[in-house]
């Protein structure tokens, strides 16, 4: 063996230990852990013409088993809802304007659960495949769903509200 | 090692005129005879001892065939224990990888084994994964904890390896390889991928980087004495 070939192995080694990562804590969790239905409000102006409605100060309330809790939101016409892991329905309770003190309507949503490994960071989580969306009607018309399947993807809409023409 | 630099100057200079192409001498080939490496990592022996949720052993057997190319034989074992909050999981595996090396350097005599080399490998492995506890948490709705059942599977990947190995006394050879692994079968246990994956690295992920140092044992033979 040369100096040199020893020079080179001793360099090259130090080098390349000193670059090993070995942490062993956990990696940090970069990827979106939930699932959320994401709800468009709309309006029909014609049957084959919609318009997105926002609404002044629209209120969610989730129904769960623990009790609700509610979302007050500025005025939009988008929404993101998450969905419960626990059981195969989900119930939320929608109020277009809390400060006019509308009518409050129940949408129920039911669906199967996928569990889903997300990675070691993460975990596992649960997606969706919806199956139906009822509503009650004081604001709203009707319900629609334009995706069933509700995962981390953030970019798709699941569900199309139509609220009742203005009269 | 030196000499091979300067006889690829050499080359470059005379390729600059066609004429001289034929002029360029053949580099010496020697008859080495047969060389046969055993040797062990020593490099995650000690990674062992500092981390305490993971551990792996290898070794390594390489021949040489001829022109410089040598076959490569690669194996081991080891495994891992997830504990954390929202998951809980152990893991053992065995592998083995297949290939070939082909040193890059131009020996300077036939007693000359020190080596560049470039690699590539396939692997396969083998994973035993205990039943994997997990919570999922939601703080509107409520949590829920399940248990993913007990698997084996098999585990497919490819490397491209880089290396040295220098002969420190006779027959004794130290070196490292760097890899880069490219898993080819992650898609069959998406369900719950590994941790740590003995000889591969992470088992979320489609591509590593990795590290091994060497110790090796050679033995050598068949080489013919120059007659004076």
């Amino acid at each position: 063996m040369t100096d040199k070939a020893r020079n080179i192995l001793v360099t090259t080694i130090v080098l390349l230990v000193s670059l090993y990562s070995c942490t062993q804590e956990r990696q940090p969790c970069l990827t979106p852990r939930s699932a959320s239905l994401r709800m468009r409000m709309v309006r029909k102006v014609t049957d084959s013409l919609t318009i997105d409605t926002a609404t002044p100060n629209p209120f969610f309330r989730a129904v769960a088993a623990g009790g609700q809790q509610g979302y007050l939101y500025t005025s939009r016409s988008s929404f993101a809802l998450s969905l419960s892991p626990v059981a195969d329905t989900s119930m939320w309770l929608y109020s277009p304007d809390t400060a006019a003190g509308t009518l409050t309507d129940t949408i129920i949503f039911r669906y199967e659960r996928q569990l889903q490994f997300i990675s070691n960071a993460c975990g596992y989580t649960y997606y969706y495949d919806l199956r139906s969306a009822a509503t009650t009607s004081h604001t709203i018309d009707s319900v629609q769903i334009i995706n069933s399947s509700v995962t981390s993807d953030a970019s798709k809409n699941h569900i199309q509200v139509y609220i009742h023409p203005r009269p | 090692m030196c000499a091979p630099v300067y006889a690829q100057a050499d080359t470059t200079k005379t390729a600059d005129t066609a004429a001289a192409e034929t002029d360029v001498p053949d580099r010496k080939k020697y008859d080495v005879g047969h060389q046969l490496a055993i040797g062990v990592d020593v490099f995650y022996p000690v990674l062992n001892t500092r981390i305490s949720n993971k551990y792996s052993y290898e070794g390594e057997v390489h021949y040489y065939l001829k022109n410089e190319y040598y076959l490569a034989a690669e194996g081991g074992w080891g495994g891992s224990e997830v504990s954390y909050p929202d998951l809980q999981y152990t893991t053992t595996n065995y592998f083995g990888r297949l290939g070939f090396n082909k040193s890059i350097l131009y020996r300077e005599s036939e007693h000359d084994w020190d080596m560049m080399f470039v690699g590539l490998r396939m692997a396969y492995g083998n994973v035993s994964r205990s039943p994997g506890t997990y919570i999922v948490t939601d703080s509107l709705w409520g949590s829920i904890s399940g248990i993913s059942p007990a698997r084996s599977f098999s585990v497919i990947w490819s490397e491209v390896t880089m290396g040295m190995r220098v002969e420190l006394v006779h027959g004794l050879l130290a070196g490292w390889n760097l890899r880069g692994k490219f898993l080819m079968n992650g898609k069959s246990f998406r369900d719950l991928q590994p941790l740590h994956i003995a000889g591969y690295g992470k088992g979320d992920k489609g591509a590593v980087f990795d590290l091994n140092i060497y110790l090796d044992y050679a033995i050598r033979w068949g080489r013919k004495e120059k007659k004076k």
